[in-house]
């Protein structure tokens, strides 16, 4: 065989290239609140908490005192707090475990898996979505914009207003993935099959996004590759904008754009690597 | 050779430019989801991770590990892998040609968040890795020579991922299955010499080929 193993990378890779939007029902957020927050985690994870700042995610293990695993997930750093995602039925059980080393330190621990719904949108869906994003906050660099708005028609398509607050973070596990992970609030309709069957049944809803979904969707998506705008990260709607993107002047602009050093260095800073010195230190 | 996923997802980026966002976008299930994760190697607690693993087994030290920052609970044996030795176990991606006597599992199947991928027994299971009924099934243990060499944490059927057969390296066998799994050092050492330039390498255990990689996706 020509190309071993060329198959199979593609065959695995083409239905995720294809596009996605993967509603994540099991991802739930443990909050770590308070003035010594930062030290508190930085004692009880495998990742340089000290050292990150808002907007940053860091994949980080939890330990027992022989070393093995009590939990896993993301940290994401916000201006008044630390947020932990991790699988749903497991912030109970690392709640109880961080909860007993608080003694004196002013940190709150709670399960706020309910505070926003999760999805994401992969492969070209995520493409889709960022480069809606990214041509409409870069409006004045593209010259050549038609009065399309994809971002309003993906998420027309897959009942998911994007008006409200919205936050958009990089693929937490591979970050130069094309995946995006969105956080939404809950009250807004979550991408179900059945609202896909309705969408597709009734093509004209996809047609005409309400004024809700028009109204300044990406004002507030700025900074696609970590937290969107905001001190803290959390994603402030601000005042209504006119929201021009898409188009396949905006895409290729974007795809020409996405390999240089500005989308890399939101990349880096984002969500990079851990901290790595020489050995034994 | 036809690149077909270059094709396709041009053509997803093309029905994007076009407007055409519904044609591009399918709702993913829980399937897909595990497919994809599958794909990229990426792991959740509960799923593939579990109590019983130490961080590095995860295959996510660079992301994950901190080498730098000084005291922190489950520190001490974490450093001193890294610094002295190594772990037994690592987590990779494997594609999985069956001999016909295994059936592959009906269904995409997972290790229940309570019970993950068992370490060392397989209760219920012979030395092959199969269940009584012939499926695999995640916490299979599968063997050379008697000796455990990938531990099944995640494992689907091909065909819900692929959508069709795929031919494995030098033999005309199609892919059975793939997944998430446990592979041990040794094995993997000797997989990799005999291995391709593509993949880390080829195991044959009795239970079928098994082709080991860190992940189908490089990003």
């Amino acid at each position: 065989m020509s190309e071993p193993g060329g198959r199979t990378r593609r065959t695995y890779w083409e239905q995720a290239r294809a596009g996605g939007v993967y509603p994540w029902h099991g991802r739930g957020w443990l909050e770590v609140a308070g003035r010594d927050r930062a030290a508190f985690l930085h004692a009880f994870c495998t990742q340089e908490i000290k050292k990150l700042a808002p907007g940053d995610i860091r994949e980080t293990f939890f330990c027992q005192g022989n070393g093995k695993i009590v939990g896993h997930g993301f940290v994401v750093v916000e201006a008044e707090r630390l947020l932990i995602a991790t699988p749903r039925e497991h912030v109970a059980p690392l709640l109880r475990h961080l909860d007993r080393y608080v003694i004196r330190e002013d940190v709150r621990l709670a399960d706020r898996s309910d505070m926003t719904a999760a999805a994401l949108f992969c492969g070209a869906a995520g493409i889709g979505l960022r480069q809606a994003a990214e041509a409409s906050t870069a409006a004045t660099q593209v010259a050549d914009i038609p009065a399309a708005d994809e971002l309003v028609k993906l998420s027309a398509a897959l009942s998911l207003a994007v008006a409200a607050a919205v936050v958009v973070r990089r693929n937490p596990w591979v970050p130069n993935d094309d995946t995006l992970w969105v956080e939404y609030p809950p009250e807004v309709a979550m991408p179900t099959a059945a609202n896909a069957a309705a969408s597709e049944a009734a093509p004209t809803a996809t047609a005409a996004p309400t004024a809700a979904m028009t109204a300044a969707p990406t004002a507030a998506m700025t900074a696609v590759g970590g937290q969107v705008a905001g001190a803290g990260g959390r994603c402030d709607p601000g005042p209504a904008a006119p929201y021009r993107c898409g188009g396949i002047a905006a895409g290729r602009a974007w795809r020409a754009a996405r390999g240089g050093p500005g989308t890399r260095r939101v990349v880096e800073r984002s969500v990079g690597p851990a901290q790595r010195g020489p050995r034994g230190d | 050779m036809s690149n077909a996923r270059s094709d396709r997802r041009n053509a997803a980026l093309a029905a994007i430019d076009a407007g055409d966002v519904e044609s591009a976008v399918a709702l993913w299930d829980e399937q897909t989801f595990d497919a994809w994760r599958i794909a990229i190697g990426a792991p959740l607690y509960g799923r593939e991770i579990s109590a019983d693993q130490l961080p590095q087994e995860a295959s996510r030290t660079a992301q994950a590990i901190s080498f730098t920052k000084g005291c922190y609970l489950g520190q001490e044996p974490v450093a001193r892998i890294d610094s002295l030795g190594h772990v037994n176990w690592e987590l990779v991606t494997f594609q999985l040609a069956a001999t016909p006597s295994v059936a592959p599992s009906p269904t995409p199947s997972v290790a229940p968040s309570d019970a993950p991928c068992e370490s060392d027994s397989a209760a219920g299971q012979s030395a092959a890795g199969v269940s009584a009924a012939g499926v695999l099934v995640p916490g299979a243990v599968l063997a050379v020579d008697g000796k455990p060499v990938l531990k099944i944490a995640t494992i689907m059927p091909w065909s819900v991922v692929n959508g069709g057969p795929a031919t494995s390296p030098g033999a005309e066998a199609p892919w059975t299955h793939a997944g998430l799994g446990y592979v041990r050092r040794e094995a993997r050492r000797a997989a990799r010499s005999a291995g391709d330039a593509m993949a880390e390498g080829v195991l044959a255990t009795p239970a079928g080929i098994v082709r080991i990689e860190p992940r189908l996706f490089h990003g």
